[in-house]
């Protein structure tokens, strides 16, 4: 068999690569987490507890992003 | 006929000769001959021999038959979700229920041993054995082990679903324990629900399926080792090769436990062995976690192993994407005990625990870094959104939203407040779901065309497989998280009908449907694929391109681009990206320290890591507690001393000691306070457990539920805090206890008493809620006239309700027995005054009257009163004398249609 090829190719018009797609998931997914996490830290009964971990996590993803943003790109 | 030496040979499959020292044993050729005439008979049907590849080589035909077989368990395992949720929601719809309490919570039993051992652990077995043989272009051997692993495994799936059964009506056999067998729960002669000794084999049979399936594999790989030595010395392994040859070590060290703990339950229910079910648990939770993380390393493998194919360049920094694979075979067995936090193992162990689990943060965060980090500088025209992508980006981020919810339950302190509620039930799917499922469905879309040898049939059937599994597999998980959020606690049924759990609920159940509505056109792509996919052919084809080629066939044309390698010239150098990757692990390392030295004086001062004896506050309640299927009984001194049921009695303010033990299974004291730290303490039959606690300033009664799942009458299993006016002050109205929401939706409603409508439904507990409402009235100091009416109808007697003990293949039988004795039970039920001094004191009492409005009524003092039925009753299920240790046996001590009078000072 030869090797396959693309039906047509490959469009040019697409910007947006799968970098930031994947980045963007992460911001979405990031956010949820945040989202029922932030219902234990809301209440009063379960704050305490809770409070410490929660910055935590939120700073790790203040990392990430950073991080990721920085670092070169894997060429 | 002889070989050319001369030596005796017969011809072998491929009509050469073998000699007969190379001959299979006996049973092999026996068993060789039989699958060959099972397989040319079934192949003669063209859907047999399509679907299950009957004219391919044996490792592909097994594989194809674990990949069906697993499908087929998660397919039963998502019907076993939809069977409980339907119940879930006619329950809050006050329509009457079809399953029984045994069939309902062994529908979540079930759900969850199949989705993630016949589904997620044969499917992970199935495509790890494809990768090593095919990635590693070894020649498949031992047929027969893996056949018999395979049987094992699937047999094990039927084992643990109890005996077929062909009588009808006996549910018994279902397995209702949990996908975890927390013992003593199940155990004949230790606990009052008993499942049949074929669940503990299935485990058994699983625990052996795997190990054989283990030992398959690395008898492969040593030979791969042995001829390769000279190629592999100083190579660099795939990355996802150390995450396979980290599965094939974690397997082991995970299923050893399994099997010992389920041997020593075995031991105890038919031996006679001595039970420690303490220390049984701790063993079992040594299987309980690593497995999860068994199973999460399959999208974790196929992150490193499909990205890096897809963006035809390598994974960023493959030291650390090491490092993370070694990471997580040395801390995944030690985590166990996080499901035990509750439980009384020790603080320090605990503590130690808590700081293993955030340490596992380590290797997720740099496999989730290095995976997105792969991607940068990846041209959007070089890249593919083919179903492959899709799912490796659900799976991505998926493992990112569960991921970020682990450490709050791994946080002791905030453990103690969302244990056991559906907020952990929605970290768990978060990862099964959007990140174990999603890897699965990544490679499975990867593999299959390789696989099948045809290329799948319809992108548009796998994108919208792709979009019902995303939308789906995202409202369960949150309106799980919602759940969570009003404190609702996992598996329950019997819950309070609060229009927010109502909406919550049918959200949940509209995701369960979305799920498998999609799952179906995955089952349509892949039967059209085998019938009608046009060839796929890998000649001439590298394993990157043959993997890119095979996604290929899930991307609508237009969107396609070319599957062949290109060249590829590292710029960033190592140092560079190593930079980066150290740095984001020094953070996250550093951020780890900082929470877990937070976290230490919290993980030292919940509620039950404060021991009996040392100084109490002065006028300290002190409180033995004694949980049994399915009630509390207990022992007060102190200011308010006395026995009672199901009832904690103290005043507003005072402290709190409990002592707590059990039997029969294990149980949870949860008192799910808002406006300060809530209670929750789980009491293992076998240890002690305590708890110290201040009661709330406001005098109310507070809901304080089993937390625990401990049996089919789990639901009803909910005790009452009542919290007193302080001693010489009167008796409040509980305006300010309604008014202010002091407590949680498991405090019972309040009503008054004149107004109110008690009505028993078909689970025997009043109005939907346990205990019933808090019916208030007022009275002057010198007492006066209270009454209050209720109703137990007869259309709520049935097989049931544990108010009738009857069990009989005749639906109506319970009502018939009923009738014959005039519609009145030998169950007490009354008003009882709540003494400080005495305890519960009879006020008035009478047999239970069934389907009449009854106008109970006393002259009473102002103070607090139980009414109803205050004694457990005594419940066995056992139709026809078909219930045994055999076929599974439940009784149990149950207390549901009582409540609290609460009468105010005029």
């Amino acid at each position: 068999m030869t090797a396959p090829v693309a039906e047509r190719p490959a469009s040019t018009r697409r910007s947006v690569g799968p970098f930031a797609v994947f980045g963007a998931v992460a911001v979405f997914a990031a956010v949820g987490a945040v989202f029922e996490i932030s219902y234990w830290v809301g209440v009063s009964a379960t704050s305490p507890s809770v409070i410490g971990t929660a910055l935590g996590i939120g700073a790790a993803l203040v990392g990430f992003f950073a991080w990721g943003l920085w670092a070169p790109a894997n060429d | 006929m002889p070989t050319s030496d001369g030596r005796p040979s017969q011809t072998g499959a491929e009509g050469e000769s073998v000699p007969v020292f190379q001959r299979p044993p006996a049973l092999i050729q026996y068993l060789d001959k039989t699958e060959e005439a099972i397989r040319t008979r079934l192949a003669q049907l063209r859907l047999f021999e399509r679907v299950f590849l009957l004219e391919r080589d044996w490792m592909t035909r097994i594989t194809m038959l674990m990949l069906i077989a697993g499908l087929f368990w998660g397919a039963v395992g998502g019907f076993d979700a939809f069977g409980f949720q339907s119940q879930v929601v006619a329950y809050q719809a006050g329509s009457p229920l079809h399953l029984s309490m045994v069939e309902i919570y062994s529908s979540v039993t079930l759900h969850g041993i199949r989705e993630l051992f016949g589904f997620a652990q044969q499917v992970e077995l199935a495509v790890l054995g494809l990768l090593v043989i095919n990635a590693l272009g070894i020649t498949p051997r031992h047929k027969w082990s893996l056949y018999l692993s395979v049987i094992l495994l699937n047999g094990s799936m039927l084992m643990l679903q109890g005996p077929v059964y062909f009588l009808p009506f006996n549910d018994n056999y279902f397995p209702a324990v949990g996908w975890y067998f927390l013992s003593p729960l199940g155990v004949a002669g230790q606990s009052s629900y008993t499942v049949s000794p074929l669940f503990f084999l299935g485990w058994l049979a699983l625990g052996a399926a795997v190990l054989l399936w283990t030992g398959w594999v690395v008898v492969h790989l040593f030979d791969w080792f042995r001829k390769n030595r000279s190629l592999t010395v100083g190579r660099r392994y795939p990355v996802f090769l150390w995450f396979v040859i980290g599965t094939l070590v974690l397997l082991p060290i995970t299923y050893g436990p399994l099997i010992a703990a389920t041997a020593w339950d075995m031991g105890a229910a038919y031996a006679g062995w001595a039970l420690n079910p303490l220390a049984n648990q701790i063993v079992f939770w040594m299987f309980g976690h690593a497995i999860v993380y068994v199973l999460f390393l399959l999208p974790v493998i196929g992150l490193y192993l499909l990205i890096p194919i897809l963006a035809r360049r390598p994974v960023y920094s493959y030291r650390f994407a090491v490092a993370s694979a070694i990471m997580f075979v040395v801390l995944t067995p030690l985590l166990g005990i996080h499901h035990l936090y509750l439980a009384p193992v020790g603080t320090w162990l605990d503590w130690l625990t808590m700081a293993a689990s955030f340490a596992i943060v380590v290797p997720s965060a740099i496999t989730f870094f290095s995976a997105w980090m792969t991607l940068k500088g990846v041209p959007a025209a070089k890249w593919e959104w083919n179903a492959v992508a899709l799912f490796a980006m659900l799976s991505f981020g998926g493992s990112i939203f569960g991921g970020l919810t682990g450490p709050v339950n791994a946080t002791i302190s905030a453990d103690a407040d969302v244990h056991n509620t559906m907020f952990v039930i929605s970290h768990f799917h978060a990862i099964t779901i959007l990140a174990i499922v999603a890897g699965a469905f990544a490679l499975l879309y990867a593999f299959f065309p390789i696989l099948t040898g045809r290329n799948w049939f319809s992108s548009g059937l796998a994108r919208v497989h792709f979009a019902l599994t995303a939308v789906g597999g995202t409202i369960v998980v949150l309106a799980m998280d919602e759940l969570g959020n009003l404190g609702v606690l996992r598996r329950e049924v019997i819950l309070p009908l609060v229009p927010a759990i109502s909406l919550d609920q049918m959200v949940l159940f509209v995701g369960i449907v979305v799920i498998l509505a999609g799952q179906l056109f995955l089952v349509l792509n892949g039967f059209l694929t085998v019938f009608r996919g046009t060839i796929f052919s890998a000649a001439g084809l590298s394993f990157d391109e043959a993997v890119r080629l095979a996604a290929q066939s899930t991307c609508p044309r237009r969107s396609r681009v070319p599957v062949q390698d290109e060249p590829y010239l590292r710029r960033a150098p190592r140092p560079r990206r190593e930079r980066a990757e150290a740095g984001w692990v020094a953070t996250v390392s550093v951020l780890l320290v900082v929470v877990l030295v937070w976290a230490t004086p919290g993980a030292l001062n919940v509620s039950n890591g404060i021991a009996g004896g040392g100084s109490d506050p002065p006028n300290t309640e002190y409180v033995d507690l004694h949980a049994q299927q399915y009630y509390w009984s207990s022992q007060q001194s102190g200011a308010i001393q006395g026995s009672f049921n199901n009832t904690i009695v103290v005043y507003a303010g005072q402290w709190v000691q409990l002592n707590m033990t059990a039997t029969g299974a294990t149980q949870s004291l949860y008192i799910p306070f808002r406006d300060q730290a809530p209670v929750n303490v789980q009491v293992v039959p076998g240890s002690t457990s305590y708890a110290s606690f201040q009661a709330p300033s406001t005098p109310g009664v507070y809901g304080a539920p089993d937390g625990e799942y401990d049996g089919p009458w789990f639901g009803v299993d909910v005790a009452a805090l009542v919290v007193l006016p302080a001693p010489g002050n009167p008796v409040p109205t509980l305006a300010a206890f309604a008014a202010n929401g002091a407590g949680d939706l498991y405090n019972p409603p309040v009503d008054p008493a004149t107004s109110s409508e008690l009505t028993g439904n078909p689970q025997g507990v009043f109005n939907y809620s346990v205990p019933g409402p808090t019916l208030t009235a007022v009275a002057p100091s010198a007492g006066g006239p209270v009454a209050f009416s209720w109703e137990v109808p007869l259309s709520s007697i049935g097989i049931d309700n544990y108010l009738v003990n009857v069990t009989s293949l005749n639906p109506s039988a319970q009502q018939q027995y009923v009738i014959a004795r005039n519609y009145t039970l030998p169950i007490a039920f009354g008003i009882w005054s709540i003494s400080p001094v005495r305890g519960p004191v009879l006020v008035t009492s009478a047999p239970l009257r069934i389907n009449q409005v009854v106008s109970e009524s006393a002259s009473l003092v102002p103070g607090v009163y139980l009414y109803g039925v205050t004694s457990p009753v005594a419940y066995s299920y056992n139709p026809n004398g078909e219930s045994g240790s055999q076929t599974g046996a439940q009784t149990g001590l149950v207390m549901g249609l009582w409540g609290v009078l609460w009468v105010s000072t005029a």
